[in-house]
Order: structure tokens, then sequence, then C-alpha cells
């Protein structure tokens, strides 16, 4: 991290000496992070899974032996090792390292390598279940290891080719109809499209479609996903013979998937199998290593073999995504170049220490140091209020030897009218509060008395979803007509906004990325088709009606009175309200669906989870699963374990959402510095340490008003003014009152779920240059300057206020000393000092949270 | 294309007054802001016990001291003084040129102190005035961003009102710019109203925080059917501790304007104190006697029928009919209304109460999602109103739906009324205070009452409710100014300037309703010498969709639903007003008040008054140029 004083055209880096040399001390005294180690030794051994069941002839379990080592790596070891099998007629043993069942019984199986030894025990036993594939397991499955029904290929949104499979063989029926029956599939339209050809043929199954096309006999734009002599097609083929009949699974269907290990850490040359267990509804498991597809999320860091070894490419971390019938499962394997020999722990604070400093335990990651009280004062202070600190607190805070002055000033901050203003700005853009000044006005108090009472947050969700009555959230759903939008616009900003999911797709078609279908999509738009207002102004009140909204004449097309309804859009059919979970509501919940339905969104287990997420992103700037309201499968938490901690704490507080702010603030994790070490200086998603992150808009633009002593004045389109003194945080509903600075720093209007982008712009570079906010305020009379030399500061004090006004620090000596020397040498000291207060709030270290 | 008279260029035109008003018994002077003053004499009040005295007339000029670019802009001072004995509320005031009496403006009288907003710098960073309550203040936005400022002293436990009103959303004056420009934005509709404590904060100790207090703010409509909404704020605060805070008062995006004026008033919060109800029912309709029959506010108890029955024709239809007689169902009232109080539980068809018609039901919804069932028993054919008011809390705040069910359980009929309107492609529903209806068949029926929400429930959200017997009567009989907008709209006339020689045509929009079908004599008195009425042609309908009958709201024509049961029939009826070449100019209004007998198979019943309009008569020289109308 540098500042760049355009002024004193030098660069320096951020990172203090002090800070510096007491990492050295640290190295010395324990073992220098990063210098060369002799080879790790294998300190202990031990085989995977330690004990398994198989069930019936042909039943498989793959093992796998792990070696601890002295570096504190783990490494799979299985191709090195010597296993054995206590008795060779129960069990056969390959050398890949799968135990085979044969006859019932129990073997030992032991594994031998540089003298450690492991056990691991495995019951044979003759199944009593009857066990036969149906149409899902057998051809589905083979469809999903194959990635036929990949979201890239016949899985996606319209197919490929005309032939449509679900994803991950999620709708085996609609599956086995287009390979049966044939046709084109069509996205809008249930029926298929000519030419109806049935893919298989059970006259002539060797020319069926579905063999021929994967093996290349007749082209084929997904290649080769076949071999002729393969089990999986000799399995196809075999069921066209039998005449390709649809037949359910008899047996236990899979109830989840169970992935080892979730985490590994490889070196750059590393190598690690995976194993795959499938967990049965009846309590068994069942080994499907060899049964399932996998896809690296970043090949440059790993691959994977179809039958799941994973195999480092490159410095970083990477998903590794499995897929089976009906379900999926996820790995996460980082690959570093040489592992820690030792981890120096930072102190702990809380939960999520425990999490985050686990997982960078494991990565070898170091985190960096504390910061300094500078940096945690200036970071607090705009993570939890938006707002600079003001000068005498910055000293009374840097001069304090009170131990506890940071969890004081924690305290202090979460308590303050600022951080409700703040936070109140945080969730207005959230929830949208827009429109005409009044209603905007009201739904603005509404949230903010909300948020000062500390009303739980998910009363505040039911509330909005369930919003009836004149002022307050109904603005929400009647501010951009004066009516309320179509139901499919509601769906997916509620989905995402309360649950952190995108269902957007799912709106035309079943989603090609994940497994939210149309059905479901359609069955929570349905609890919102009886939404409907009276009136035209400010005296219209929202309710719920059994009859809806009225339907406008342009859609019509005549004057005729017709009511909306929810249909399926494909299939035309009446939706009736079901949640994502398929929960239904009661005969006597139909008169007010969406109060049923905001009890069902804030008891769902999404519903915590995706609120954790979104406010650590707002400290971190990511989320534990980012984009932080894009939950899917294909997308996983980084830290998984800590996320699931942090939904169970903040329920169990009561969904407080300062308890939730206060916890993320108070751990160490959060006060750890910017400043970067060898080991962590690329790590994006750990936390090692914080990363930078640029002030938004509003935050940035009350930023440079308290550093110039300059307000920023906002006017509206018709001569409107408010108050001198507005910040911009405080702009209840930011469209009405214009601002080019608020603009080109990607202020968002809030006529959409907002996004900001935190990539910078040329237009925004060029503000700082020629912009009035960056350069009329430098001197303005009355600002913080004028005021300075008005009374004849001298240049240190100037320069001091200057720096702990701007960036929260006093500046170093040698700053000090060169800026001095620059001042003097400037024929005017007015200029002088206004181009340093340019550079200063022109300065990445200025233009971010750091 | 079709219009009748309206306001004419050269007429004087109030546009703002300041202050809005003063204390009973006082004596004030007020600034007048207008065109076509110039040469204003007398200020006209509604009542002899407001007097007022034009003491200087001059061309406006603004705050640089430069003359405003209209030339006829003008500047009117005079002195107001208010008796005692004059009643509280808004008095109307209107200015007399010899152009004529200008439109009215609302001068609010009140019975606390009243003081005047010191203003110093006008940059808000003036310390706050000192008030002590009760007080009302009056006040003006007049720079952009500008907030005023208060200071009172309050003690521990003390509750308070705060409230503000502004000039504009009164009356009908505003009618005339609403619909050339819907959201005139020099119309102070949206003000402001904050109270503050300083707290101050870590990063600030002068911070100021705002008060939670309980809101009562009101929003309305004004003039109906236009985008014209105003918002009055309005809070109750109980203090938990003694000191000082601060009172701001302030306009949505921080506009201004000359005509921004305000008044602030703080009082304790009494019901008895007698302070002056300052809702928009008492705002917009305490200055006009005109008939309100579809209003929430309205008293239905009390003489609300006889007041209906005034106006319904010769006395001999309606008398109360001895016992015994046998009349047509629906042919009067055969007994006057129970009273029927609400006891619980009767939320559900089975614990209905009873009620037998007619009745006034008093009741409340006294928790969200509650309703109120009651059972009643109709015969074939039998005709009956519902009409429903609320008594605890304006609406929309309560919003009461009506709903009727028949003896098969179903509903038959609710209060939702819709229409096409909007921006014309839109079905817009609107909940109403009067539906009739005719039972086709007989039998046990219920009543169910609730709130439109299922959010809202208190034990203030208090109901009246009166079923009925239809009673035809004459409903509001009101002049109306057409103007074809791109579709049919309505103003009401609100003062004649008829210079001698000419006449001006009044059209008249009667109402009939609950199936009034007799015929309606207008008769007009007061009539300055020289000045004669006479019935008038009647007007061209092109301009409305079905001969005869005039359609209310701007496209309304293109389809409604059940209109029969939520809006009476109207006829036009015409009335010329000549003023002889020899009538003398009249040096102040005479006040024209029109009275409506029905009559009916020939025999007229009670008149009533309908109407009251300010006429001058004018030199014929005085007006530039003029027309009573085109066709």
């Amino acid at each position: 991290m540098r500042r760049m004083f355009r002024y004193l055209q030098c660069e320096r880096p951020l990172i203090q000496p002090g800070t510096m040399l007491l990492v050295l001390v640290c190295g010395l005294r324990a073992g220098s992070p990063g210098l060369a180690q002799e080879s790790p030794r294998l300190v202990a051994l031990r085989l995977v899974p330690p004990t398994a069941t198989l069930w019936g002839s042909g039943a498989s379990q793959r093992i796998l032996a792990l070696g601890e080592y002295s570096d504190g790596m783990t490494r799979d070891v299985t191709s090195q090792a010597r296993i054995s099998s206590s008795d060779e007629r129960l069990a056969r043993l390959d050398p890949a390292g799968s135990v085979t069942f044969l006859s019932e019984g129990q073997v030992i199986l032991e594994a031998e390598l540089s003298g450690q030894t492991a056990k691991a025990q495995v019951e044979l036993r003759t199944s009593v279940h009857e066990e036969a594939g149906g149409f899902a397991e057998e051809i589905g499955a083979i469809l999903t290891r194959r990635g036929c029904n990949d979201s890239a290929c016949h899985g996606g949104v319209k197919g490929m080719g005309g032939f449509k499979l679900s994803l991950n063989a999620l709708d085996p029926r609609e599956d086995y109809r287009w390979i049966v029956e044939g046709g084109r599939y069509q996205v809008l339209r249930p029926e298929a499209a000519e030419p109806i050809t049935p893919r298989v043929n059970t006259r002539a199954p060797e020319k069926s479609l579905l063999l021929q096309k994967p093996t290349r006999v007749v082209p084929h734009r997904g290649g080769e996903r076949l071999a002729v002599d393969s089990q999986d097609y000799r399995t196809l083929l075999s069921w066209i013979q039998k005449g390709a009949s649809y037949r359910e699974a008899q047996g236990s269907r899979i109830d989840h998937l169970e992935v080892f290990p979730k985490e590994a850490v490889l070196g750059l040359s590393g190598r690690h199998q995976l194993l795959v267990t499938a967990h049965l509804a009846d309590g068994r498991q069942r080994d499907i290593t060899g049964e399932v597809y996998y896809q690296s999320m970043n090949p440059a860091v790993a691959l994977l073999t179809p039958e799941g070894l994973v195999q480092a490419v490159g410095l970083g971390e990477t998903s590794v995504l499995i897929r089976a019938v009906g379900h999926n499962a996820t790995a996460c394997i980082g690959v570093v170049s040489a592992p820690l020999p030792t981890f120096l722990e930072p102190p702990r604070s809380n939960f999520i220490d425990d999490h985050v400093f686990a997982k960078l335990r494991k990565f070898h990651i170091q985190p960096s140091a504390a910061s300094t009280d500078a940096e945690f004062l200036r970071r607090v202070c705009l993570d939890l209020t938006g707002t600079l600190p003001p000068l005498e607190r910055i000293r009374e805070f840097l001069a304090s030897q009170d131990r506890d002055r940071r969890e004081k000033l924690i305290e202090t901050l979460l308590n303050s009218p600022e951080y409700l203003d703040y936070w109140t700005f945080r969730f207005s853009d959230l929830f949208r509060v827009r429109g005409r000044p009044t209603p905007a006005s009201a739904y603005w108090q509404w949230l903010r008395d909300r948020l000062a009472a500390g009303k739980p947050y998910d009363q505040i969700v039911r509330e909005r979803i369930a919003a009836q009555g004149v002022s307050g959230p109904p603005t929400h759903y009647l501010a951009s007509a004066g009516k309320p939008p179509a139901v499919e616009q509601i769906v997916s900003e509620e989905i995402r906004v309360c649950l952190g999911r995108r269902l957007d797709c799912a709106q035309c078609h079943d989603h090609p990325f994940d497994t939210w279908t149309q059905g479901q999509f359609w069955g929570v738009a349905a609890f919102f088709g009886q939404m409907t207002n009276t009136a035209w102004v400010e005296d219209q009140v929202l309710f719920d009606d059994p009859d809806g909204h009225e339907i406008d004449l342009s859609d019509m097309g005549t004057t005729a009175l017709a009511f909306r309804v929810v249909r399926h859009p494909r299939t035309q059919e009446l939706v009736e309200p079901r949640f994502i979970d398929g929960q239904v509501i009661t005969e006597a919940e139909k008169r007010d669906p969406r109060l049923a339905l905001a009890r069902m969104i804030t008891s769902h287990p999404y519903f915590a989870e995706a609120v954790v997420n979104r406010v650590w992103g707002y400290f971190f700037g990511r989320g534990i699963v980012n984009p932080v309201d894009d939950f899917r499968w294909s997308n996983p938490p980084t830290h998984p374990e800590l996320l699931a901690a942090l939904a169970r704490d903040f329920r169990e507080h009561g969904y407080d959402l300062k308890h939730l702010v206060g916890s993320i603030v108070r751990s160490t994790t959060y006060q750890l510095s910017s400043t970067p070490n060898a080991t962590n200086k690329d790590d994006l998603l750990n936390y090692s340490r914080s990363w930078p992150r640029p002030l938004d808009a509003e935050v940035l633009s009350d930023a440079i008003s308290s550093a110039t002593g300059v307000p920023e004045l906002f006017a509206t389109a018709d001569s409107g003014k408010l108050p001198r003194g507005t910040r911009a945080i405080q702009l209840k509903y930011p469209a009405n009152y214009e601002s080019g600075f608020l603009e080109i720093f990607g202020r968002p209007l809030r006529e959409v779920l907002p996004e900001r982008s935190t990539l910078p712009t040329q237009a925004q570079a060029l503000h700082t240059l020629v912009g009035s906010t960056f350069n009329e305020k430098l001197g303005q009379k009355g600002g913080r300057l004028d005021r300075l030399l008005q009374r004849s500061a001298s240049d240190s004090e100037i320069i001091g206020e200057l720096h702990l006004s701007s960036l929260g620090r006093l500046p170093e000596q040698e700053e000090v000393l060169e800026l001095s020397a620059m001042i003097s040498r400037k024929s005017s000291r007015r200029e002088a000092f206004e181009a340093l207060l340019w550079a200063l709030i022109c300065s990445e270290e200025f233009f971010h949270n750091h | 294309m079709f219009w009748g008279g309206f306001a004419l260029a050269a007429e004087p035109q109030l546009t703002c007054i300041t202050p809005l008003g003063g204390r009973l018994g006082s004596t004030f002077e007020v600034e007048i802001l207008g065109k076509h003053l110039g040469q204003a004499y007398k200020l006209w009040a509604d009542c002899d016990l407001v007097k007022a005295t034009v003491f200087r007339v001059e061309k406006a000029r603004n705050s640089t001291g430069k003359p405003e670019l209209e030339p006829d802009e003008y500047r009117v001072l005079a002195r107001v003084e208010v008796s005692p004995l004059a009643k509280t509320g808004p008095h109307a005031i209107r200015l007399v040129t010899p152009l004529g009496v200008s439109n009215p403006f609302s001068l609010q009288i009140v019975a606390e102190p009243v003081l005047q907003e010191q203003e110093v710098q006008g940059d808000n960073t003036d310390p706050p005035q000192i008030v002590s309550f009760p007080v009302v203040v009056n006040g003006r936005l007049s720079e952009p961003g500008e907030l005023d400022s208060y200071a009172i002293d309050v003690a521990r436990g003390q509750q308070l009102l705060f409230e503000v009103i502004t000039g504009s959303g009164i009356f009908s004056s505003s009618y005339t710019q609403a619909l050339s420009a819907p959201i005139a934005p020099d119309r102070f509709r949206e003000p402001t109203l904050e109270i503050y404590q300083t707290t101050g904060s870590w990063f600030d100790p002068h911070r100021k925080d705002p008060l939670t207090c309980q809101d009562h703010s009101v929003h309305f409509v004004f003039p109906p059917l236009t985008f014209s909404s105003h918002y009055l704020p309005r809070r109750t605060c109980q203090f938990e501790k003694s000191g000082w805070f601060q009172i701001d008062v302030g306009a949505a995006e921080g506009r201004s304007g000359q005509d921004f004026q305000y008044q602030l008033r703080i009082c304790l919060v009494d019901p008895g104190s007698g302070s002056l109800d300052w809702s928009p029912r008492q705002l917009a309709h305490a200055m006009n006697p005109d008939w309100q029959e579809r209003t929430f506010a309205r008293k239905l108890a009390g003489d609300w029928l006889h007041q209906i029955q005034a106006r319904g024709g010769p006395a001999s239809e309606l008398q109360l009919a001895s016992a015994g007689e046998t009349k047509p169902a629906g042919a009067g009232l055969s007994e006057a209304p129970g009273l029927v109080l609400e006891t619980e539980p009767n939320d559900s068809a089975s614990s209905a109460l009873e009620i037998s018609i007619p009745v006034i039901v008093e009741g409340a919804i006294a928790s969200p999602g509650d309703v109120d069932f009651y059972r009643f028993r109709v015969v074939p054919g039998q005709k009956l109103a519902f009409e429903i008011e609320t008594t605890g809390l304006p609406h929309p705040t309560f919003a009461p739906r009506l709903g009727i069910i028949g003896p098969d359980g179903k509903e038959l009929l609710n209060n939702f009324y819709r229409k096409i309107d909007g921006d014309g492609d839109d079905w817009v529903k609107s909940l109403e205070p009067k539906t009739v209806y005719t039972f086709e068949k007989g039998g046990d029926h219920q009543l169910e009452v609730r709130d439109l929400t299922s959010r809202n429930g208190a034990p203030q959200f208090t109901y009246r409710v009166l079923i009925r017997p239809q009673l035809p009567h004459v409903g509001r009989v009101l002049p109306k100014i057409f103007r074809v907008l791109g579709s049919s709209s309505e103003v009401e006339e609100d003062r004649i300037n008829l210079p001698a020689g000419e006449a001006k045509k009044l059209v008249f929009i009667a109402e009939r309703e609950e199936g009034f079908k007799g015929d309606l004599a207008l008769g007009v008195e007061n009539l300055p010498p020289g000045v004669e009425a006479y019935s008038g042609s009647s007007l061209d309908s092109a301009a409305f969709e079905t001969s005869g009958e005039v359609i209310e709201g701007r496209y309304e024509s293109r389809g409604t639903v059940h209109k029969e049961r939520f809006r009476p029939s109207r006829r036009l009826m015409a009335l010329v007003l000549v003023a002889r070449p020899e009538a003398l100019p009249t040096p102040e209004p005479h006040l024209l008040r029109f009275f409506v007998t029905p009559v009916l198979d020939g025999k007229p019943g009670s008149r009533f008054l309908a109407h009251e309009l300010p006429l001058m008569v004018l030199a014929p020289t005085a007006v530039g140029s003029q027309g009573t109308g085109k066709e």
C-alpha cells in the first residue's frame, strides 16, 4: 500500500518501521516464517475412513493413507504406503487402495510407511436390502458424471442441440421424456418441437442417439464422453436392450453427500485423492468416489481426474464441485509454496478468530500483526459510523494508555447517534428507500426508528415483506409506479435481500446454475398475488385482497375489468403460494399470504446466514460467500463453519444487529493490520489482514467535507436545498438530490437493488483533478485550512492537523521535514497548503478504509 | 370545446398572505401578494367580527429590492382586527379592487398567543427563537434550505402537541393552478417538523437528535381528484426529562418561496383545552357551506338524517309514518335509527350482533385483524344506504371496509368503487363512505366491518355506521367551470365580477342522490341593484359521455364498476346573471345566496342554501377583455 503525493512526487510505503521490527523480532525468536527448512518427517499415519461397512457382493470402499508431517502438512501417501488386509478371502484390496467385498466377515487393514503404522476396520455384510437402481440412479448418474447434464451443455437453459436434461438429473422424469420420446426442447413452452425423434432405438440399440453421440459415432459438439468399451456405455446399452423403461429405485435413497477432505492444502507438486461418500436415508453409507462428476473452479490452482484425484497446478485456493444425481458437494483446495514451520497465533478475542485462524493455520498463511491505534481508530469509525474521527478524539485515543481503550471506543461508537445515521443509510440502500419526499421520508423514518429501538432484524424484515397501510414500508411496493409491481419483479429482490439467493433466472426456466426450479420461483411469486392498493396519491392504502390487483388497460387491450393472477408461464396453470422448501399456507393464512411468507422467510436457515454474510461483507469488502447475495452450491463459502457459527450466534442473540456488528469489530481478525507479510500479500479470501476498501461515495463525500471543513450543499432540481451541514449519508432519498460527485463515485439511486462497484474509473480520476468537490473546498473561507491560516498556525501545526483530519494519523517526522521544506520554497504559503490538502484527499490512503 | 367563466385575466388574484393568521381579540397587520391588486381598497372577510383596513398598496418587490418581472404583481398591507367574539378557525378573506373581488384566502384565527418568526440571518445560523407554549408561531421559509428553529423549555412529564399548517390546500384557489400544473412547485404542500434534543455525541458535543414522538401526521388530497397531495406534520411528545428542546420547521427538499408561510402550533395535549383541531377536514371544509356526504369525516349522529330529509322534497313524503301504516319499501324513515354499541365477541358470522334497520352502530376495530359482524334482516326490494364515519382517526389512517354478506354466505357488495383513472389506463379503486343498494332477495344478511389492512387496529380505530332506507334527496349543488384538458375537468367558481351591461352564466351541477327524481328550483338572493338572474340554456354536452350526465373524474367515463352504488346522478342547471347597463358598481361584494327547492310532483319541499358566491358589479370600463363564455 503506497501513498502518492502529487505535490511531493514521492512514494512511501504504509508500513511503519516499528511494526516491521516487531515482525522480525518475533520471527527470530520463534523461527522466521518462510526460511528454508529441512525435509519434513512423517510423524503419524492414519487410514481414512478408520471404519467402514460394505454391504453385499461388489460393494467397495476406497481407502486413503494420510501422513502427518513435521512441517504441519497432511499428505496423501496412499500410493507410497504398504497396505495389507488381514484376510484376503473376505475382501480384495487393489493397488489404488480400494477394498471390495468378497464374503461376509470383518477384515483389518494395516498400512505402514517410514516406520509409522495405521489400521482400519472393514465390516463385510450381506445386504438385506433389495438394491436396484432406478432410472435416475443408473442412467441419470451416468449423464451426471459424464457432464452431459452440466449447465454448459444439455443441462443449460436451452439444452444443447434441442436435447434438454435437468441439472444433476434433478428431474429424472423429464429427462426420461426427452430421451425416450424425443423432440426439440422449447424454453417457454412445455410441448416439444419437431422433429420428434426418440433418442433411444430399442430395435437397434447400438444405433440409439444416446449412444452414438457421446461416442462420436455421429458428430457431437460435446466431444467424446463415452468410450464404447466403458462400463457406462455397457450400462446404457443394456438399459436400452431391456426396453428403456422408467423405474424408481428400490432401496434407500441418497440423503446427502460427504466429501473428504473438505479442505486440503497441497504443496506445489502435491496430489490428494478425494473420497465421496453417499449417506443413505436408512443410515448406511456408500463410497461413490468413482461415480460422480468433478470440476475445479480454478484450473490454474488445481485439476482433477474423473476419479477424483486432485493435482496441484499453481499457488492459490479453489473450490472443487462434486455432482451426483440430485446432490452436490464441494471441497476447498489450497496450494502453498512452502509450509509455515511455525504459526504465530494472534491473541483470540472471540469465536470468529477461532474459525479464521484455524483455516489460516491449515493453509499456512501467517496473519498480519494487529493494527496500530491510528489504523484501528479510523477504520472502526468509518465502519461503524461512516464518519472520520474528530481531531481531539484522535489525539485523545492515541495518547490513551487505557488497556481497554479499543473496547470502550467500540462501545461508544455502537451507541452513538452517528452509528444510527450510518446504518440507517446502509439499510436504506438495501431496502431501497426512495420515491416522493413525504412517503420516502416516512419509510426512512420507519427504518431508523426500528434500528434505534434495537428491534430484532427478523421482525424488521417481516414488517417490510408484509407491509400494509399508508406510510412506512408500504412505500417500498408503491414508490415506483403508485401500484404494486408485477409479482415476478418482487420475488427476485426479496429472495436476494432476505435469503441471499438469486432466483432471477428461474423466472423463465429452471435455474441453469443451481437447483432452483421455475415452479419454486412462481410458488413464491404467488404470495404477492393478492397485493393491491386504493387510490392514487398519498392517501393510498396497500393491502392484500383475494381479488388481487386490477390489470392495466394497456395490458388488457380493452376497458374490461380483470385481475392479475399468478400463472406458471410455461404450463399456464394457476400457482398457489408455496415457499422454496415446499411449505404451503393454510386456509386462514390465505387472507394475508405475505404475512405467512414473512414468517417462512425469517425462520428459514438461509435467512440468518444471508444477513450475517452481508454484514460481514460490509466490514471485509467481501462476504464469506461472495457476492454476498449469491449463495449457490457452485459458489461455496470460504469458511463454512464460520458462516454457520455467525448465523447461529445471530439467531441465539435474537437477530440483534448491534450484537452482530459488535462481535465482528471486537474480533482480532477485524483488528489485523492492512500491512501484508510474505505469506499473505496475495491472500484475498482468508482475512489474514485487512484489505483496503474504497470508501462508498457518500462516505467519501462526507470525509472530504470533514477534512476540508467545508460542508457539501445538496440541492434539488427545482431549487430546493437541504440545510447546510446535511451529510451525504443523511440523504433519505438520494435520487432527488443532484450531485455530480456522488454519481461519478457510484452512488446507487435505488431504482433497483443497489450494487456498488469498487473499481476506479477514469471519470473519478478526472474529477480529482478538476472536480469542484476536490478543488473548490481547499481554501474556502471558513474552511479548515482558512481557519488555520487566519490564526497564524505554524507549518508543523497545519501539516499535523491536515494529516489528522484526513488520514487519522500524525505525519511521520520525515514527512514533516520534507513538507516543511517544500512549503517554504513556494511563493504562496496558502497555495502550498492547498496543494498539500489536495494531495491528502486524493491519496489512496484517504480514499480507502484500511 | 366548452368552458364557462373562470378566472379572467385581469381579475384580482391573491397568491399568498403573511402571516397566515392571528389571535382572537387582537389586531395585526398582514401582507398580501397577488396580481391585479392595484388600487385594492378593502379587505373583505366572511364575518363582521373580522374587520380589516387596507393601508398600503404598492408594486411587489423581491428581497433584492428590484421590481418583479410581472408588471401586475402587487403587495397590499392591511390591518386586521379580530373581535374576541369571532370564531376560531379559518376565515375567508378577499381583497376588493376596482377590478372586482379576489379569490378567497384563509386567515387562521387562533385562541393561543401568536408570535412572529424572528429571522436575522436567514441562513440557519440564527440561534433558535425562544417561545413559550401554548403558542402559534407565524413563519415563512423564503430561502432554499431554510430551517426555522424554535426553543422551548419543557418540564418533565409534560405532553405536548406540535403541528404545522401551511397556506395551501385550503381553498379552491389552488384549483386553477392545480389543473394547469397538477404539481405546482410553489405551493407549500410538504412542510417538515422535527423536535430535537441536544444530546451531544463523541463526534460532536453540540449534536442534536430528533426526539421519538407519536406521529399523527395526516395526508390529504385537495382539491379532490388532483395530484395535489398535502401533508400536515403533527406530533405528540411525552417529555421524560426537563430541559430545552428545539423545534425545526422546514420544507421537504428544502424548497422555499414567498408563499411558503406556515403556522406552528405548540400546546399541551389536553382534550378539554379547547385547542383548535387543525385536521384537514376542518381546514378544507370549515369555510365551505357546501354539502358533504361523501367523506368519512361527516358526523352521522345528531341531526344528520334530518339534514338529508330536509333536502328530499315535500315534507309530506317524508313524514314519519304513524304506527302501523305501511309504506313502500325505501320510501322514507318510519322511525328514528336506534343506536347499537358494539360488544365483543362479534368477530364471526356466528357471533354477529343483531341489529334492526334503521340503525347507527358504533364500534371499534380494536386490534389488528379485528372484524366486526352485525346481522340484519331485509325484505325483497328493500333499498338501503350504508354510511360509515371514522370517529377516532382520519382516513386513510383508518381505512374502513364494509362488506355485506348474503344469506348464502357470499359477499354481496362492499364499499370499493372501481373506476378508470390515473393516467387513463389504470383501474383505480377507492373506499367509499357511502354505498347504496337494492336487495333483490330478502333474508338475514351480515354487515362486516374491518380495516383494509390486517395490521391496523387499536381502541382509537372507532367507527360509526348508519344503515337506513334510501332517502331520495338533493346532494351537492355547486357552480362549476368545465375545462377540457384532454378529458373533462371541473373547477368551482369562487367569485363573480360582473361589469355592468354584461352577463355571466353559471352552470350548476346538481347531484341527485338515492334516486331523487324530482325537479330543482334554483334561486338566488341578495342580488345587488341592477342585477337579475334568469335560467340559462342547457349546455352542449358533447364533452360528456351520456346526454345530460356529467361524468366526475378525468377518465371515469371509460369505465366504472357499480357506479350507481357510489355516485349520484347529476344534472346541469344554468343560471344567467345579467347586470343592466345602468347598474352601479358595488363598492364591496354582495354575497349571493343560491337556494335550491326540490319539487316533487308539483309540490315544493323545503328550500336549502346550496352555495354562496360573492358578486361585484364593475364599471363597464374597468375590465380589459372579458367573455362570459364560449360554446
